[in-house]
Order: C-alpha cells, then structure tokens, then sequence
C-alpha cells in the first residue's frame, strides 16, 4: 500500500516541520500548511488522507476548517489536536465530523497509529461509495 | 390470571389455593391419623405452595420480558420512522427555502439598482429582506443537521481499541471536570479483544454519556468509567454517575428525540436519542438505570462483530 | 481596638446602664416613699380626727341620755314618790338594772335640804343651799357638774334636774359612776403610749389620765379656746411635745359640757407598720440595686469579651480573604504560565526526538560523536519531562477556591510542598532533612489549604534560619493515635517567650516593617481550627523553633 498522506495544519511554523520530518521519517507523506486558507488550498490542488488540525488557531479557526473540509471533501479524515481537552471542542468537533482527537502533548508512534486507522477509514468509506 | 401474576402481592397470594386445598383435601382423606399425618400433610401443602409460586414468578417473568421486547421493538421502529419523516420534511423544506433565500438576495439587489439606492426611505423595506435572508439561513442549518444526522448514521467498520477510545474521551473531559471537582475513576478490563465498530460513531457516544454525566453531577462527585465483557461475544461500556439521579416518569421517556431534563436553551435534546440510533447502527444497544439515591448508569452494550457472528 | 480602648469602652458601659438604671428606679423609691409617708401620716390624722369626734359624740349622748333618763324619772313621778325612801329605792334599783351608770340617787328640795338618798354613801341631813351646782340647777334647770370630790371625798361628778311641780319646785340628782365614765373615755385604742381624757375649761382632769395623772388633777395642756355656743367645732387634731415625745393630740369640745375631750397617740407606733414596710422595702430596693450592679459589670465584661473575639475573627477573616484572593491570583498566574510554557516545551521534546530519528540513519563508523549527541538528545527529552512535571505541578497548585475534603496522604503533600522551596533552600545553604513516618495514615482533609500552611510553615523556617542551617521536616502519628502531625523544625533564632504567645495573633510579626504582613501564622490557625486540628509551637531563644500541625486522622 501507498505511504499515507497526510496535512499538518497549525499555525506553529516549528511544529509543522518537525512534524513533516519526523513523519516522512516514517512512511508517510507528510506535508504541511500555516493557516486554513492555506489548508483549504492545499487540499484543493493535491490529494490527502488524513489531515492533522489544531484546534487553536488565529484567523481561521480549528472547527470552521474542519467544516469546509467536511463540505469541500468529504472523503478526508480529520484528526483535531487540542493543547487542552475541551468537552465542547470535542462535541463540536466529532458533530463536524472529525474522525479522531489528540491532546498535545502526544506519543509520536500513538499518532501514527491514529493516522492509520483513519486512512482505513477512507478506504473502507471509498470502497462503499465507489 | 393475568392481573394477579402482573403484581407482587398477587403472585405471593395465588399458591396459597393450591396449598390449602392440598391440605384440606388431606385432612378429609384421614387415612392416616395422628401426628404424622398431619406433618405430612403440611410437607404437602408446603410443596405445592413454592411449586406454584415458582410458576408464578417464572410465568410473570416471561411475561415481563415479553412486554420489554416488545417496548424495545416499538420504540426502536418509532425511531426509525421519526428519523424518516424528519429528513423526508427536512428534504421537502429545503426546496421552497431556498426560493425564499434567492428571492431574498434578489430583492436586495433591486433595492441596490442605481435609480433606488439613495433613497433612505427604502431602508426598512432592506431590513426586512435582511432579516428574511438571516432567518432563511438558520432554517438551513436546522435541516442541514437533521440530513446530516441521518446521514451520517452509517456506520464503518473498523477494529476499535475499546479501552483506549473510551481513555481518549475520558482525557478529553477530565480538564474540565477536575475544575469541578468532579472525580473520573476509571475500571478497564484487562484485556479486551478488539471490536469491529465505527470508531468515530463511538466516540460520539461515548462522549455524549460523559458529558451528561458530568452534567448531571455538577460539581463534587464521581463518574465511573468501566468496561467489561459480560458475555463472550460483547462488549460492554458503563458511566455511572453520582448525580441526582433519573425520575421513574423520565425513564420513559429517556431515548425520545427532544427530550431533554435540562432549562430551555441549554442542549438539544438530541444526544441520547442520537446515541440510540447509532448504537442500532452498530448492532449494539444502550441502556438507562437509575436506582433510587444512587445516581443514574448508562450501558452501552456492544456485538465483537456487529452481524452478531462470534468470532 | 487595643485594651485601653476596651476598658474605656466597658466603663462607659456600665456607667451608662447603671446610671439610666438606678436613677429612675431611686427617684421612683423616693417619689413613692414620700407619697406613702405623707398619705399615711394624712391618714393617722383623720383617723384621730374622726376617733376623737366619735368620741366625743358618744361622751355627749351618754351624758343626754343620762339628763334625760333623769328627767323621764322626775316628771313621771310625783314628788311625794321618790321622796319616800322605799321608792326611791324600787326606782333606783330598776334604773340599775338597766344602766349601771349611777352610784346614788337623791331628791332635794326648793330649800337645799336633802330628803331622800338611795346609795352607799352616808349623806343624810346634808344642805346644798350654798353650793354652786344647786343655784344653777335651780336657775337652768339641769346641771351637770364637773368632777368635784365633794362630801364622798373620791371623784364624782353629778347630774342633777330640776321639777316644777305645782308651786312646788324640787330637785332629783344622781351620781354618776366614773369608772363607766372613764371606761366610755378610755375605750378608744390609743396603742402602749396614747392617752385620752376628758378636761374642763380650768385644765383639771374629769377622768383619769393614763399618764398624766388620775382624775381631778391639773394639767399644763394648753387648750384650745372654746367654740361659742351653738357654733360647734370640729375636732382639732395638731402634733404636740409632750413630756418629750412628739404626740398627736386630738382635742374636742363635747356640746353637753365644757369639757374638752384630748385624746393623744404616739405616731411612732402608728407608724410602726409603716416603718417596717418600709425597711422591707429598704431592703428589697437594696437587693435590687446589688443585683443590678452584678448584672451589669457581668454583661458588661461579656459584651466586650465577644466584642474583642469578634474584632480578632474579622481580623483573621480579612486577613484570610486576602491571602485567598492573592493565592488565586497566584494560581491564576501560574496556570498562565504553565500554559505557555508547555508549547515550547513540546517543541523542544519532539525536536530532540527528531535529532534522534536522524541518528537512525548515521552510521557509528562515520560519526564520532554519535553515542553523545543520542545521549544529549536523551538527556534534553528526560529534562523536558522534568520540566512538564514543574508546569504540572504548577497547574495543580492553588486552583481551588472552595474547601474540599478529599483522601489524602500527608507524607505525599509534604514531599510535594518541599520540593517548591527545595531549591529556595538550597541556595540559601540549608540543608531540609526529611523524616516522614512509613506507617502514616491517610486522613481526609482539604488539599489545598494544608499546603498553603506547610508552605508558609517552610517559608518562615526558612527565613528564621537564614543562611547555612538545617530543616527537619517530618510526619507522624500523635501519641493517642487520634491525630497525625507535620513538623517543621528550624536551628534558627527561636522566638522569645514573651512573643510566644502572640505568634498566632493577627498582624503580629517579628520582621521587619514590609517584609511580612504578619498574617501568615494567623492565617494557618484558622484554617487549622476549621479543619478540626491544631498548631502548636515550641521554642527556644538561640536554639530554634519547631511548628507542629496536627490533623485528625478522619
């Protein structure tokens, strides 16, 4: 099976590549974006699994992105990251859609489990639509 | 029979015929005199007496059972059908709102044209279709959440680490319900097998109970957190919650769709009505007690595969 | 308010409530008592007044009653009848049955010469024609005569009437028994000291006088003048010094004869049961004020004994209410802190974790230093954890505002709390030695207040020692297995005796102005007392302090 793809969404700049190393490092394809918009137009031009969002963002914020993705593709999985749990950010999240939720700090290797099951995800909800 | 065998008092009371005819019929034989008889004679009676009411209790229990199945199927097909009808209204909507939206957004633009547009006497008149297009929207979104929740009901199947989704969505409340002193106590099985399920609709749920739990406690208090399997092929997930507790009256009513305990404007009502329908979805169920000074439970009771094969 | 304030405050006190206390009820007893006196000396008068002239009519009706009897006897019986002996006799004796009012009986001529007697005095062939009582019987036709000795030589007095029978005029006279006279006079109760008699117009005695002298003796009783006849007056009652004793004396003309009846009381007995009311009530009123002076110095220490209790509970509330609100603000602060710094921290942690990723692919051959720098990446990973564990703990510390009881191990709350001065400490040079008891029980108590006071405990040891000494920290059970403890023993300066026993007082403090609020220790001792413990503190000057906290095991 093809390398995953994955969007790391946050507004981070050093997060986001460390991020994309340590992943590419890892059979995935990692690649990243600063904002929403930047998100959204990414998305638009090359095609992805799973997207990794941060919740906090300025400008453009975690759950609106996750609606416009949910809208514009529905097919790719979103996992939220949240520095601090929220119950509302998580039902909101979960009501848009989003596939899975991970706390900051994380496990690198407890993501790369999550990533995986949500591109499964994908392919199974592909496989029913096709 | 039937009214007696449905109360308590009634299924105590009805071995005791049996018994005394048993006795009686004992007694008028008398083909045996003295104290032995009479002994057995009561061994007799007192036979008969457990043995009906053993009947009783089993017969009323079946009877019990049945009625619960039969509520379960009622409701779960009331479910059904209130789901259809609200996206097949929600469907129908749709349509004539958006005529109303378009014809909204169209009668600002001529209100724009050069010829209207300095006239300030017209700016009621542009209120108005503002707020016509605003209110419009929020219709919108009213049905776009009943589509998408009828919508998103289906259900994909993956194999799901119980424990750790439950964990997840513990760690995800815990912040906050810390902050309200409310202790999370948590009671895994050791190992549980992996269940094929859909994570994501899962999560939902889960989420869902915690969230009422924590509610329903408000502050100072505990929500305990278990999993288990009470039978080989199923899973089973429990919040327990040292709240107030759930009325008689609103155990009824618990899994209807807008049925809520909380002030108006706070929540929906939507949550545990939802939560059955995706546990149908996944071939599982959930389940509501609240003894009395005890808080409430809620179960959610899972299939290790949902078509209900064992592995 | 400081102690004089207190005293002054208790004085006014008392003074207020005594003085708006006793003046009334004083001028009440006053006002009462001169009523009561003067009403009742109103009274004894009257009662005399009236005495006398009840008496006095009395007096006069028997002197009527016995001219009438006489008279009755006169003009119902011819001359020739009571002239002859016998008769006289018969008459005499039936007006005796009836009356024992006359000693004898005697008719008289127009020529003074004495025809008949019936008595027991020897009076035969006696002549009254140069007497006085006999021209002025003859002239008004009745007379009774004052109390004479006469020819009987005791004290009598006569009643005597004259008949016109014919042309023939005679007299019929009577003695009249002055023991029934006296009687009738002294029959008014007059109590141990009072007296009354009859006196004529001269001052000589009609009846006998209990102190003054027995019948016909003179007395120096001024009297009053008498009323004209046919112009009565009414008794005249006045005070009098009569052989030293103040008297009220009674004096009233009788309308019959000008004699003046006087009859005397000694106020003082009369006033006898007034006076004895009186001291009653001396008494009462003297038992009343006693206790109200008890009364109010009692309620008066108790009102500013709760005054001064209530002034040091605000003080330690207030004191407490800030520290709490500094305390949250505090935590809100570190909470902030904590936040952010954590960002970075996870930076920092997945970048090491990403050097090591890259190490992967180096090749120990090629990289001399490829053992250090995995190790340095280690390293910097294992004091990220550190760190997060300081932001954790952070996060934890001073959230909660609201008391909650929770299970709790003071042996892990110790550990914890030391761990934050750990470092004060140990740059300070002072070395905290921790004892903490293994077999300690949990309690159940409020987290977050027994740090604070652990914390503030620490923190005045600290500064108690200075530079370059030790801090003994530890745990254990009491001795009667009821309460756990926390110690914290200092080898600092130690606190004199004298400050000993205010060291828990608000705003008491033995730094320097603005170094401290002096409320730490007061602060400690409440929260304590809520909690159901106690602190306690030893010290000696020179050697160190040690401040125990004890706890109930719950």
């Amino acid at each position: 099976m093809e390398n995953v793809r994955v969007l790391v969404v946050d507004d981070e700049k050093d997060f986001v590549d460390l991020f994309v190393n340590r992943f590419n490092k890892r059979n995935v394809q990692a690649s990243g974006a600063g904002s929403g918009p930047d998100a959204l137009k990414f998305l638009q031009e090359q095609p992805v699994d799973v997207v990794v969002l941060d919740l906090k963002m300025p400008g453009m914020d975690g759950i609106e992105v996750l609606k416009e993705i949910k809208k514009r593709h529905p097919l790719v999985e979103v996992i939220m990251l949240t520095g601090h749990g929220s119950v509302e950010a998580g039902l909101q999240g979960m009501g848009h859609g989003a596939y899975d939720f991970i706390m900051k700090p994380f496990n690198i290797e407890d993501l790369l489990v999550r990533i995986h099951k949500a591109r499964e995800r994908k392919v199974l909800n592909e496989g029913r639509q096709g | 029979m039937e009214p007696l065998l449905r109360s308590v008092r009634g299924r105590r009371l009805l071995p005791l015929g049996p018994a005394l005819l048993v006795l009686a019929a004992a007694l008028v034989g008398r083909d045996l005199t003295g104290l032995p008889a009479l002994i057995l004679a009561l061994a007799a009676a007192a036979g008969v007496f457990w043995a009906v009411s053993w009947v009783a209790e089993q017969a009323a229990r079946s009877r019990l059972e049945e009625c619960r199945l039969e509520e379960e199927l009622l409701q779960s097909q009331k479910m059904a059908a209130i789901g259809q009808l609200s996206s097949g209204i929600a469907h129908e909507i749709n349509t004539p709102l958006a005529v109303i939206g378009q014809e909204a957004e169209l009668g600002l633009m001529e209100l724009d044209l050069p010829d209207l547009k300095a006239q300030a006497g017209l700016d009621a008149a542009r209120d108005n279709l503002r707020q016509i297009a605003l209110q419009v929207e929020r219709c919108r979104e009213i049905t776009h959440k009943l589509l998408s929740l009828s919508r998103k009901m289906e259900a994909i199947v993956q194999d799901t680490d119980v424990n750790a989704l439950t964990e997840d969505m513990v760690l995800l409340v815990e912040k906050e319900a810390r902050l309200k002193d409310i202790e999370l106590r948590r009671n895994y099985a050791e190992s549980l097998p992996p269940v094929a399920t859909d994570p994501a609709l899962l999560r939902q749920v889960i989420l869902n109970l915690l969230n009422n739990a924590n509610q329903a406690v408000e502050r100072q208090g505990h929500v305990v957190i278990s999993t288990d399997m009470p039978a080989r092929d199923r899973v089973r997930i429990s919040v327990e919650d040292s709240g107030p507790g759930i009325s008689p009256e609103n155990m009824a009513k618990l899994f209807t769709p807008f049925f809520t305990t909380k002030p108006p404007g706070q929540g929906t009502g939507l949550g545990l009505s939802m939560c059955m329908t995706i546990m149908q979805r996944l071939g599982g169920a959930i389940q509501a007690a609240s003894p009395p000074g005890r808080g409430a439970r809620f179960e959610i009771l899972l299939p290790l595969r949902p078509n209900g094969r064992g592995d | 308010m400081d102690s004089q304030g207190y005293g002054r405050l208790r004085r006014k006190i008392m003074t207020v409530t005594l003085f708006f206390s006793l003046v009334p009820l004083f001028a009440l007893g006053f006002f009462i008592h001169h009523q009561f006196t003067k009403t009742y000396h109103e009274k004894i008068l009257r009662n005399l007044e009236r005495a006398v002239d009840n008496r006095r009519r009395a007096v006069d009706i028997f002197l009527e009653e016995r001219v009438a009897q006489l008279k009755s006897l006169a003009y119902t019986h011819s001359y020739e009848q009571l002239s002859s002996p016998a008769q006289l006799n018969a008459i005499f004796n039936i007006v005796q049955a009836n009356s024992k009012s006359y000693v004898d009986m005697g008719v008289i001529d127009a020529e003074g010469d004495h025809v008949a007697y019936v008595g027991p005095f020897q009076l035969g062939r006696v002549n009254y024609k140069d007497e006085a009582w006999f021209h002025e019987t003859m002239l008004k036709g009745q007379y009774v005569s004052d109390v004479f000795m006469g020819f009987r030589k005791f004290p009598h007095f006569i009643i005597a009437v004259m008949r016109r029978e014919g042309n023939r005029s005679w007299i019929l006279r009577a003695t009249i028994d002055s023991d029934v006279f006296n009687s009738l006079v002294k029959g008014v109760h007059v109590g141990e000291l009072g007296d009354a008699y009859l006196v004529n117009a001269e001052g000589v005695l009609q009846t006998d006088s209990r102190f003054a002298g027995p019948a016909m003796s003179k007395l120096t009783l001024t009297l009053p003048t008498q009323p004209r006849a046919g112009a009565p007056a009414g008794p005249l009652v006045e005070e009098r010094l009569i052989r030293d004793r103040t008297m009220i004396v009674g004096m009233a003309w009788q309308e019959r004869v000008p004699w003046l009846l006087v009859i005397m009381e000694d106020p003082k007995e009369e006033l006898m049961a007034l006076l004895r009311t009186q001291s009653i009530v001396a008494v009462l009123v003297g038992g009343g004020i006693l206790l109200i002076i008890c009364g109010t110095v009692l309620i008066t220490r108790s009102i500013i004994n709760k005054l001064i209790e209530a002034d040091r509970e605000k003080a330690t509330l207030d004191a407490s209410l800030m520290q709490s609100s500094k305390m949250a603000a505090l935590g809100k602060l570190a909470a902030g802190v904590a936040h952010e710094v954590n960002n970075p921290l996870t930076l920092i942690r997945e970048s090491a974790g990403w050097i090591k990723d890259l190490l992967i692919d180096e090749d120990p051959e090629r990289m001399i230093h490829l053992e250090e720098v995995e190790t340095a990446a280690n390293k910097i990973e294992m004091h990220v954890d550190r760190a997060k564990a300081v932001t954790h703990r952070m996060l934890g510390f001073g959230r909660r505002m609201e008391p909650v009881q929770e299970n709790v191990s003071l042996n892990m709350l110790t550990d914890q709390t030391v761990k934050f001065l750990e470092s004060e400490a140990l740059h300070r040079n002072i070395e905290i030695i921790k004892r903490l008891d293994e077999n300690l029980p949990n309690t159940t108590t409020d987290t977050a207040q027994i740090q604070q006071v652990i914390l503030n405990i620490l923190d005045n040891a600290i500064d108690a020692v200075g530079a370059g000494g030790t801090i003994t920290v530890s745990t254990g059970r009491s001795s009667d297995g009821r309460d756990i403890y926390v110690s914290v023993a200092d080898t600092g300066t130690g606190i004199s005796k004298d400050k000993l026993n205010k060291i828990f007082d608000p705003f008491f403090t033995t730094k320097k102005v603005g170094e401290g609020t002096g409320l730490g220790l007061a602060i400690c001792y409440g929260i304590l007392e809520k909690l159901g413990g106690r602190i306690e503190v030893q010290s000696e000057e020179g050697k160190g302090s040690t401040f125990t906290v004890f706890l109930p095991v719950v």
